[in-house]
C-alpha cells in the first residue's frame, strides 16, 4: 500500500524520465500527460512504469478513461489501497 | 490438415487474450495443446476467455500477465511454463505496440526503440530464454508482421520499420540456427479488425473501409481466425521444409488492388 505522494513520486519519476525538458520543471497534476508533451507511446511507458514499480494490476479499461494526472494517481492509489 | 499431436503440449501466444492472439489460441486448444496466453496491464477477462475455451472443449488456458519487452518479465514467464512442461512446441510472437505518427515531425528516435522493443525485441528474446532456461527452442515459432513493410501507410512509420525488422530477425536466425529442431516463420497479413487494429488507425476507419472498399473490403480485410489457421498450419507438421519464410494473408491483394481494380469491382465492370 502506498500513499498518494508516494504514487505521485514514483508518476513523476517517470514522467521526467520519459519526457523531454521536464526536470526540473514544477509539474501541474491538473493537466494530462499528453499536455506536457508525451505522445501515446510515451504515455503507455509512464503507466507501464509506474504499475511495474508499485506493484499493482490495473485494468486497461480503467486507465483509458483518465483525464488528468490527478485521476491517475487518485486510480492507481485506489488500487494500491485496495490490494495492500 | 495437422500432422502433429500437440495433447497437453505447451503452446506460448504473446498478446493471446484478444484479437489474432486468442484466435490462435483457440486453433491450438482445439487440437489439445496447452495454451500459455499472455496479456499486459489486466487488460484481459480471463474467466470469459477461459469459458470461451471450456464451451469449445478444449483444455483450459494459462492466462499470464507478462510484458512481452520485460526481461525480468520474460524469465518470470519461461520459469512459470517449465514448472509444468519440460519444452515448449510452438512459440507465437504476436504481441506488437509502436507509435503512430501524425506527421514526420513527430518521428524520434526513442519512439523508434520503443517501437522495437515492444515489436521486434521479444522474439529474441523469448526464444533466447527458452533455450537457455529450457535446453531447446520451440520446435516453431510464429512471428506475426504485417501488410506495412510492403506498402505506405499514414503514421505507421515505425510500426512497419519494427516488422520489416522482425522479418529479416526471422530470416536471420533461420540461418543461425539451421542445426537447431526450430522452424521460424513470419505471417503478414493485410488489416485484422481487432481491438489493436482500432487503437493503431482510430476508430473510424474500419467504417470507412467497409464504405469506401464496399463488396471488395471482404476480400481485403482477413479475419483473426484465418491468421490462426495459417499459425496452426505452419507448426502442423506437415510445413516443417518451409522456414525463415514471410507468407502473405492477402488473398492475391497485394498483386491486384489498385484504384480501378476496386471501382470495376464494385461497380460490376468486373466479376
Amino acid at each position: 500500500m502506498a500513499s498518494r505522494e508516494e504514487i505521485w513520486n514514483v508518476i513523476h519519476k517517470h514522467l521526467v524520465d520519459t519526457v523531454e525538458n521536464l526536470d526540473g520543471q514544477e509539474i501541474d497534476t491538473s493537466k494530462s500527460i499528453m499536455d506536457l508533451g508525451a505522445n501515446s507511446l510515451d504515455i503507455v511507458e509512464i503507466v507501464s512504469c509506474s504499475i511495474r514499480e508499485l506493484k499493482i494490476k490495473v485494468p486497461r479499461n480503467e486507465l483509458n478513461n483518465l483525464k488528468n494526472i490527478d485521476e491517475l494517481i487518485d486510480l492507481l492509489h485506489k488500487v494500491s489501497n485496495a490490494s495492500g | 490438415m495437422i500432422f502433429n499431436d500437440y495433447r497437453n503440449k505447451a503452446v506460448l501466444i504473446t498478446g493471446g487474450t484478444a484479437g489474432i492472439g486468442l484466435a490462435t489460441g483457440l486453433a491450438f486448444a482445439r487440437h489439445g495443446a496447452r495454451v500459455y496466453l499472455t496479456h499486459r496491464w489486466a487488460s484481459a477477462d480471463e474467466q470469459a476467455i477461459k469459458s470461451r475455451f471450456e464451451d469449445e472443449g478444449c483444455p483450459e488456458p494459462v492466462i499470464l500477465e507478462a510484458d512481452a519487452s520485460s526481461r525480468e518479465d520474460t524469465l518470470n514467464l519461461i520459469r512459470e511454463i517449465r514448472k509444468s512442461h519440460a519444452s515448449i512446441e510452438a512459440f507465437i510472437s504476436n504481441v506488437s505496440f509502436g507509435h503512430i505518427s501524425k506527421s514526420p515531425r513527430d518521428l524520434d528516435r526513442r519512439s523508434l526503440l520503443i517501437s522495437l522493443k515492444y515489436s521486434t525485441w521479444p522474439i529474441l528474446d523469448y526464444l533466447k530464454t527458452i533455450k537457455a532456461e529450457m535446453g531447446k527452442y520451440p520446435r516453431y515459432a510464429v512471428a506475426m508482421s504485417s501488410k506495412g513493410p510492403d506498402s505506405y501507410h499514414f503514421g505507421y512509420d515505425f510500426i512497419a520499420a519494427s516488422k520489416i525488422a522482425l522479418e529479416i530477425l526471422c530470416r536471420q536466425l533461420t540461418a543461425a540456427l539451421i542445426h537447431e529442431d526450430i522452424r521460424i516463420n513470419a505471417l503478414a497479413p493485410n488489416p485484422v479488425f481487432t481491438q489493436s487494429f482500432e487503437a493503431t488507425f482510430g476508430p473510424d476507419f474500419k467504417p470507412y473501409l467497409e464504405t469506401q472498399l464496399g463488396q471488395y473490403g471482404r476480400w481485403y480485410i482477413i479475419l483473426p481466425e484465418e491468421v490462426a489457421r495459417a499459425a496452426l498450419a505452419l507448426c502442423g507438421g506437415g510445413m516443417d521444409a518451409m522456414k525463415g519464410q514471410v507468407l502473405k494473408l492477402d488473398r492475391g491483394c497485394c498483386f491486384s488492388e489498385s484504384l480501378y481494380r476496386i471501382y470495376a469491382f464494385n461497380t460490376g465492370k468486373c466479376d
